[in-house]
C-alpha cells in the first residue's frame, strides 16, 4: 500500500510558492506570531518561518496561508524551543 | 471574489484581540470551526478579519484565555441597513422611485418620425399616435414588422420605412417616393395605359404587345401596351390566349393647367415686444398651470415648446413642462406693388416648376402669363410637358374570369 504520510499520519503537508506565499495543512495550531517569526505546531514537531511582514491570509482548523517575503523554513523540537 | 460577495452580504467584521496569550486564543478558535482572515500582528495582540455570527462563537473562548476584543470595523449589508434604519423612508421612497422607472420604462412614451417631408411627417404621426401606437402603449404589444408592413399599405407615396423601438420611444425612419408601383405591375397580370392626353414622343416595350405608335395622339385610358398575348395555330385562328404583366416606359408630351392667383392687399403682422411667457406642467393628460399671465390684447400668436422628461437619450418618461410664449400683434393693412405680386407668382411658379423638373418631367413650354385683375394678380396658363404616362391596369378578361369563378364556387356551396 502506497498510502501518502500527510493522509495515513497527519504529516505537515506544505506548498510554496517563491518566497511570497506558502500553504501549511494538516497543523496543529500557532506557538507563535509576529511579523518576523511564525512557529506553528505540528503532530511530532514544529515549524518556524522566519521572514519580513509575514501575514496569515486565512486560517482554519486543517489549513493556513502564509504571505510575506519567506528567508527561511526549519523544522525545531519542542525541546529546542524551551531552550 | 464569489467569497468576497457572499461574506460582504452575510457581513464581517474586523477584530482586534489583545491580553495575556493571543496564540492559544486563535488556536481555540479555528479549533471550533470559526473562521478567519487577513491575520495581523499588532503591538497588543493580534487583528482579523471574521464573520458577524462568530463574535458570537468566540465570547466563551475570550473569557477562558482572559483575552479582551475590540472592534475595529463592522462591514457589510447587515450593518448598512442596521446604520439606515432611520432612514427607512428615505430607502423606501427610493424603492418605489425605482420600481416606478421600471414600470415607465414598459411603455412607448415618444414618437419620432425622421423623414424627408415635414407635412408628410406630422400626417403620419398623428396617425400612428391614432390608429397604431397611442403614447402609453404596452411595448410588448408594438410588433415593428405589422407596424411598417400596415404604414406601407395605407401611406403609398413610402417607398421605404424602418421603425425602431429603443428605450421608450419608437423611432419611424422613412423615405418618400414611387418605389412600390414597379412591386405592383410584376405582381399583377394587366395592360398599361395612358394616364393622360398625350402625344407619345418616346415608347420602350419589354412585356407585351405594344399597341401605339411613336407622334400617335392617345386619350387617357387608352390601352399602350397590352398585357394579352394571342396564340395563333396554322389557319391563323387564335389557339391559345395568354396573360401577362405589360412592361415598358411610354412618355408623352401632355398639357398641364396652372392657375394661381394672389389679393394685393393683405394684412401684416406687427408683433409687439411686450410678449408673456408662462409655464405648464403636465403628467399623461393632465395639466397644471401655476400661473397664467393676463393678456389684455385681443390678438396674439402662441408659440409653445413641449419639453418631455428623459432619462438620457431614448428613456422618455410620460411628463414635462411647457413653455408658452405669447406674442400679441396688430393687423396693418398693406398693398403689395406690381412687381412685387408678380414676383411672388413668378416665385410660385419656378417652385412648381422646379418640383417637375426633380420628378424627371421635362417642361418644353411654358405659356403661364401673369397679369393684374381688379385687385388680383393672376397667374394662368399651360405648362406643355413630356412626363412619363405609364399607368397600370389589371386586365379586364382576367378579372371577368376572376368573377365568374367566384359565382361558380357560390353556386356549388348551395
Amino acid at each position: 500500500m502506497n498510502i501518502p504520510g500527510d493522509v495515513l499520519c497527519g504529516e505537515l503537508l506544505i506548498r510554496m510558492f517563491g518566497n511570497r506565499e506558502i500553504i501549511i495543512e494538516n497543523h496543529k495550531g500557532i506557538h507563535l506570531y509576529t511579523s518576523e517569526e511564525i512557529i506553528i505546531t505540528c503532530k511530532h514537531t514544529m515549524l518556524r518561518i522566519c521572514g519580513e511582514k509575514l501575514l496569515i491570509q486565512y486560517f482554519s482548523g486543517c489549513d493556513m496561508k502564509i504571505t510575506g517575503i519567506i528567508q527561511s523554513i526549519s523544522y525545531i523540537s519542542k525541546a529546542e524551543l524551551c531552550c | 471574489m464569489l467569497l468576497r460577495i457572499l461574506r460582504f452580504i452575510l457581513g464581517y467584521v474586523k477584530v482586534e484581540v489583545f491580553g495575556f496569550a493571543p496564540e492559544r486564543l486563535m488556536n481555540l478558535i479555528i479549533k471550533n470551526e470559526i473562521v478567519v482572515w487577513e491575520v495581523e500582528y499588532t503591538e497588543q495582540g493580534y487583528c482579523f478579519f471574521t464573520g458577524r455570527k462568530n463574535l458570537i462563537k468566540m465570547k466563551p473562548y475570550l473569557q477562558k484565555t482572559n483575552m479582551k476584543l475590540k472592534v475595529m470595523e463592522r462591514i457589510g449589508i447587515p450593518y448598512i441597513v442596521k446604520r439606515n434604519r432611520k432612514r427607512v423612508a428615505f430607502v423606501l421612497g427610493f424603492g418605489i422611485f425605482l420600481c416606478g422607472l421600471y414600470i415607465l420604462s414598459l411603455f412607448v412614451w415618444e414618437v419620432r418620425i425622421v423623414g424627408e417631408d415635414k407635412l408628410v411627417a406630422d400626417n403620419l404621426l398623428e396617425r400612428i399616435e391614432e390608429k397604431y401606437v397611442p403614447l402609453g402603449t404596452l411595448k410588448k404589444n408594438v410588433n415593428c414588422n405589422h407596424l411598417e408592413e400596415s404604414l406601407r399599405k395605407e401611406f403609398e407615396d413610402i417607398s421605404w420605412i424602418s421603425c425602431e423601438l429603443k428605450g421608450t420611444g419608437l423611432t419611424i425612419y422613412l423615405e418618400e417616393g414611387m418605389a412600390p408601383q414597379k412591386a405592383i405591375l410584376k405582381e399583377k397580370n394587366g395592360d398599361i395605359v395612358a394616364a393622360k392626353d398625350a402625344t407619345i414622343t418616346k415608347m420602350i416595350t419589354r412585356e407585351g404587345t405594344p399597341l401605339v405608335k411613336v407622334n400617335q395622339d392617345v386619350k387617357k385610358g387608352d390601352i399602350l401596351i397590352s398585357g394579352t398575348i394571342y396564340i395563333y395555330d396554322d389557319n391563323n385562328e387564335i389557339l391559345e390566349t395568354s396573360y401577362i404583366a405589360a412592361d415598358g416606359d411610354v412618355y408623352g408630351v401632355t398639357k398641364s393647367d396652372y392657375e394661381d392667383y394672389i389679393d394685393l392687399t393683405y394684412y401684416d403682422k406687427k408683433h409687439s415686444d411686450n410678449a408673456k411667457e408662462y409655464i405648464t406642467f403636465y403628467f399623461g393628460d393632465y395639466c397644471i398651470t401655476p400661473y397664467t399671465p393676463k393678456m389684455q390684447d385681443e390678438k396674439y400668436d402662441i408659440y409653445t415648446e413641449i419639453n418631455k422628461a428623459k432619462i438620457l437619450n431614448d428613456f422618455y418618461l410620460p411628463f414635462g413642462y411647457k413653455k408658452t410664449k405669447c406674442t400679441p400683434y396688430t393687423l396693418e393693412r398693406k398693398k403689395y406693388t406690381e412687381k412685387e405680386a408678380a414676383a411672388i407668382l413668378q416665385e410660385r411658379l419656378n417652385k412648381k416648376i422646379k418640383a417637375f423638373t426633380e420628378k424627371g418631367v421635362e417642361i418644353i413650354k411654358n405659356d403661364v402669363k401673369i397679369e393684374q385683375s381688379g385687385d388680383k394678380m393672376i397667374a394662368k396658363g399651360t405648362l406643355t410637358i413630356k412626363e412619363s404616362i405609364v399607368s397600370f391596369k389589371e386586365n379586364s378578361a382576367i378579372i371577368h374570369d376572376k368573377q365568374e369563378a367566384e359565382i361558380g364556387e357560390e353556386n356549388e356551396h348551395e
